[in-house]
């Protein structure tokens, strides 16, 4: 899918040059990620956003890709929250979903620390699915959490060439 | 978690007698690192009882379970109730039961019954009614100050109701 820029595009920057100053961006349908992270390390990618994933994994590859790895930092939604159906229809299985201490032990249960290590370099924020403080780029814990538990990783990175 | 061990000790057993046994569908369109975390979260759980399988799928899979109410759980993205921008609330992924049909919210029967005013669904609690006639007032609301005002009575409400991990 290419987007192809549009020459009567109302806005202008402050100099007075007509925006947007790409003629166009071509976008990459792929059908499974990890194929798309195959046109990153192969250099077939001018930018790339990519949500959470080992920044090592497109750090090692950076030389023969002829990129770079940058961190950025979003929205600092949550990530891999698991979500139980409190509407389930077993009833035994309602009753135990519904029950908020199960939940909380499942919560406390997972090694957080552990995941962010293994599988986000370390570089996430643990934290709880739940409002963060602070402004966007250096959120960090959610400060109403009545609780310890925590979703496994939180801050959302980004990657660009 | 008031569950008690069956005669093996290696999984607790739900209120009817059967072991606790539930499929996490994961999403696979979001990260090549989920799947195998979550296998360490299976792992985590199994300690303590709890025996998921894991299901790796794409969105459209999950979302058409999640409509059908066909679903113990899944693994997604969100915002908290809108994020960081302070005047919005209910965008998809957030625990405001703002979309029937939006599937990022653990409690489809309660989202339904809200927007159906009962006619569908399941009847959800005191809180959740709250929550959404919270949203609704939201909804109607222009000036920022307010938005804001209500955005922050909302969450202690989604605190309490939502079905994540962290409740």
């Amino acid at each position: 899918m290419f987007l192809e820029r549009n020459p009567y595009y109302f806005k202008v920057d402050p100099e007075g040059n007509q925006l947007p100053y790409l003629d166009g961006v071509q976008n990459f349908l792929v059908n499974d990620l990890e194929t798309g992270y195959l046109k990153i390390f192969a250099g077939d990618v001018d930018v790339e956003f990519a949500c959470c994933d080992n920044p090592s994994h497109f750090r090692i590859n950076e030389d023969v890709g002829g990129y770079r790895t940058t961190p950025a930092f979003g929205s600092p939604g949550f990530v891999t929250t698991i979500y139980f159906n409190l509407t389930h229809e077993n009833p035994a299985v309602r009753e135990v979903f519904l029950y908020r201490r199960f939940r909380v032990a499942l919560s406390v249960a997972m090694d957080r620390d552990e995941m962010n290590e293994v599988f986000r370099d370390g570089l996430m924020v643990v934290s709880n699915a739940a409002p963060a403080d602070g402004p966007r780029t250096t959120a960090r814990r959610g400060s109403i959490s009545p609780t310890r538990a925590m979703t496994p990783v939180w801050r959302i990175s980004c990657w660009t060439r | 978690m008031n569950l008690k061990w069956g005669a093996n000790r290696e999984t607790r057993w739900l209120p009817d007698g059967s072991p606790a046994q539930f499929v996490l569908m994961a999403r696979t369109d979001l990260r090549v690192s989920d799947v195998p975390m979550l296998e360490m979260l299976q792992q985590d759980w199994k300690a303590v009882g709890i025996d998921i399988s894991i299901n790796p799928r794409e969105a459209a899979f999950i979302a058409e379970r999640v409509a059908a109410n066909k679903f113990d759980m899944f693994t997604g993205d969100g915002t908290f109730g809108g994020g960081v921008r302070p005047t919005r609330l209910g965008v998809r992924g957030s625990m405001v039961p703002s979309n029937p049909v939006s599937w990022n919210q653990a409690s489809p029967g309660w989202t339904r019954w809200v927007h159906s005013d009962g006619a569908e669904g399941v009847e959800p609690p005191a809180d959740f009614k709250r929550l959404y006639q919270l949203y609704r007032k939201f909804l109607l609301e222009t000036d920022e100050g307010a938005r804001i005002a209500l955005k922050t009575r909302c969450l202690p409400f989604t605190l309490k109701t939502c079905g994540s991990s962290w409740c």
